[in-house]
């Protein structure tokens, strides 16, 4: 089977690439690829246990958790996006693994193809 | 693997491909990608194998004289993509 790792790099509230880099890694099921999202630079906000951006009226993201428990799409996040943008916490209804830019350089290795977003 | 970097080096996604690129990737610097190639920015990763694709330095008013990695033609970037079965852009 094939593997393909989207990354996000822009934040949400504002811009559709999160919930996209969800929707199309859920696509992927269809096409007998395996996918898996990776969140770096301010994308990593998606996961904070704290962001909402329906708060201030736009798309929300959270929608997706429960087709990530029902696929079980692996949701990767960089540990130095993390403390460059100052997370504390993340959402735990994300399954999120954090991993290091290093462990990142092995993981895109193990991937056919890597799309940013 | 190819890498391919379409923004300059205004772009954190691009910087951080160039980053997580190892030696023997190879990266093409296409669209604003260009900007690289004439910038002290690409240093770093003038151990890489990369080229720019001529058509967009052309578009963008550049010759091969201003740039500090080689060029390379359509037909050039299809080899790549034929050599590289695995790709990052």
């Amino acid at each position: 089977m094939r593997k393909i790792l989207f990354v996000v790099y822009h934040a949400p509230c504002g811009t559709i690439w999160p919930n996209e880099g969800f929707r199309t890694a859920f696509g992927m099921y269809g096409e007998d690829i395996e996918p898996e999202v990776l969140f770096i630079e301010q994308g990593v906000i998606s996961v904070a246990k704290e962001t909402e951006c329906s708060k201030i009226g736009l798309f929300p993201l959270k929608m997706v958790q429960k087709y990530i428990k029902r696929y079980g799409t692996a949701v990767l996040v960089e540990k130095e996006s993390l403390n460059k943008y100052k997370v504390k916490e993340l959402d735990e209804n994300f399954p999120t693994e954090v991993i290091s830019r290093e462990q990142i350089k092995e993981k895109i290795r193990q991937n056919d193809f890597v799309i940013f977003m | 693997m190819l890498v391919l970097i379409k923004y300059g080096f205004e772009n954190l996604a691009e910087r951080w491909k160039l980053e997580v690129s190892g030696e023997n990737d190879t990266i093409v610097l296409i669209q604003n990608g260009i900007f690289w190639a004439i910038s002290q920015e690409i240093d770093p990763y003038l151990n890489r194998k990369i080229f720019a694709l001529e058509p967009d330095m052309e578009a963008r008013g550049y010759s091969k004289e201003d740039l500090k990695v080689p060029v390379i033609d359509y037909a050039g970037l299809v080899d790549l993509i034929e050599a590289n079965p695995r790709s990052m852009g």
